[in-house]
């Protein structure tokens, strides 16, 4: 069936390192996961890669890729500790909140690579406020 | 000895030490990571612009699992000192995470165009792998 609203490539790759995290902490529902990585991949691949322009692999897209996956690991370990303890609750929510912003900054670097002209790819949620630390300096550039 | 030949890292060998100086950049906090980051990553494209391999949603997996399993390894190294109890069972996920991860980056020697079987990683950890082991391995190769 044709969607008129479809994901966008930022949010499949988004998408894609969340599943992989979790397709490799849970040892039994692996088999699940993979068959939700596998339609991202289809989608990935056929929506937005096989067009006629050829996207080639850079430092950047890498990096980016690195970036976004390592902030939602961070994202992921926080909540981990949020749902175990209150201790530093506070503290735990407004950082993955933060880091929530700089993951936007990344998928904005992606969007840009590779679909450009898609403004409604854009997040605007990417004010990091006082995050002190957590540097990526990529994301500065 | 022609004065091109020597050895130096090749794509995959950078990836998986760019995500490794990504790690050290956001939690080390030293502007020597950074400089290290620019440098890997001239490399990178130095040897990228002339292998053209286009994007996929498969390789970029491998490079997202390259990201995670090094960063939640090297959670794991924090985790097993502070719990003592669990010190094994953890180094072991450890430990295959990185068994996977030596896959990954072998597998990107293929889609990179750089295979060289003196350079694979040792893949192989335990007599007999878990089945969602076997299932990434799969997955990733």
């Amino acid at each position: 069936m044709n969607r008129n609203i479809k994901y966008k490539i930022s949010d499949l790759f988004d998408k894609l390192t969340v599943l992989q995290l979790k397709q490799l902490d849970s040892n039994t529902k692996y088999k699940n996961f993979e068959k939700t990585i596998e339609l991202i991949i289809k989608e990935i691949d056929s929506t937005y890669l096989s067009s006629n322009k050829n996207f080639y692999f850079d430092s950047k897209i890498i990096r980016l890729i690195i970036i976004l996956t390592q902030i939602n690991t961070y994202i992921w370990l926080l909540r981990s500790e949020i749902s175990k303890t209150d201790k530093s609750l506070n503290n735990n929510m407004k950082i993955s909140h933060q880091l929530n912003a700089l993951r936007n900054i990344a998928k904005n670097g992606l969007s840009l690579i590779f679909s450009n002209s898609d403004k409604a790819a854009v997040r605007t949620n990417t004010n990091k406020e006082d995050l002190k630390g957590w540097k990526f300096s990529l994301l500065n550039e | 000895m022609n004065k091109k030949d020597f050895y130096n890292l090749n794509v995959s060998e950078l990836i998986d030490l760019i995500s490794n100086l990504q790690i050290k950049e956001t939690k080390l906090n030293n502007p020597h990571f950074t400089k290290e980051l620019n440098k890997a990553s001239k490399d990178l494209d130095s040897l990228l612009k002339k292998k053209k391999v286009k994007v996929t949603s498969k390789i970029i997996r491998k490079i997202i699992f390259v990201s995670l399993s090094n960063l939640l390894v090297w959670e794991s190294k924090d985790e097993m000192l502070l719990n003592q109890k669990e010190y094994y069972p953890i180094l072991k996920k450890a430990l295959q995470m990185n068994s996977i991860r030596n896959t990954a980056t072998n597998s990107l020697m293929d889609d990179f165009k750089e295979t060289d079987f003196t350079r694979n990683r040792v893949s192989k950890f335990t007599k007999t792998d878990p089945l969602w082991k076997k299932h990434l391995i799969k997955k990733l190769s």
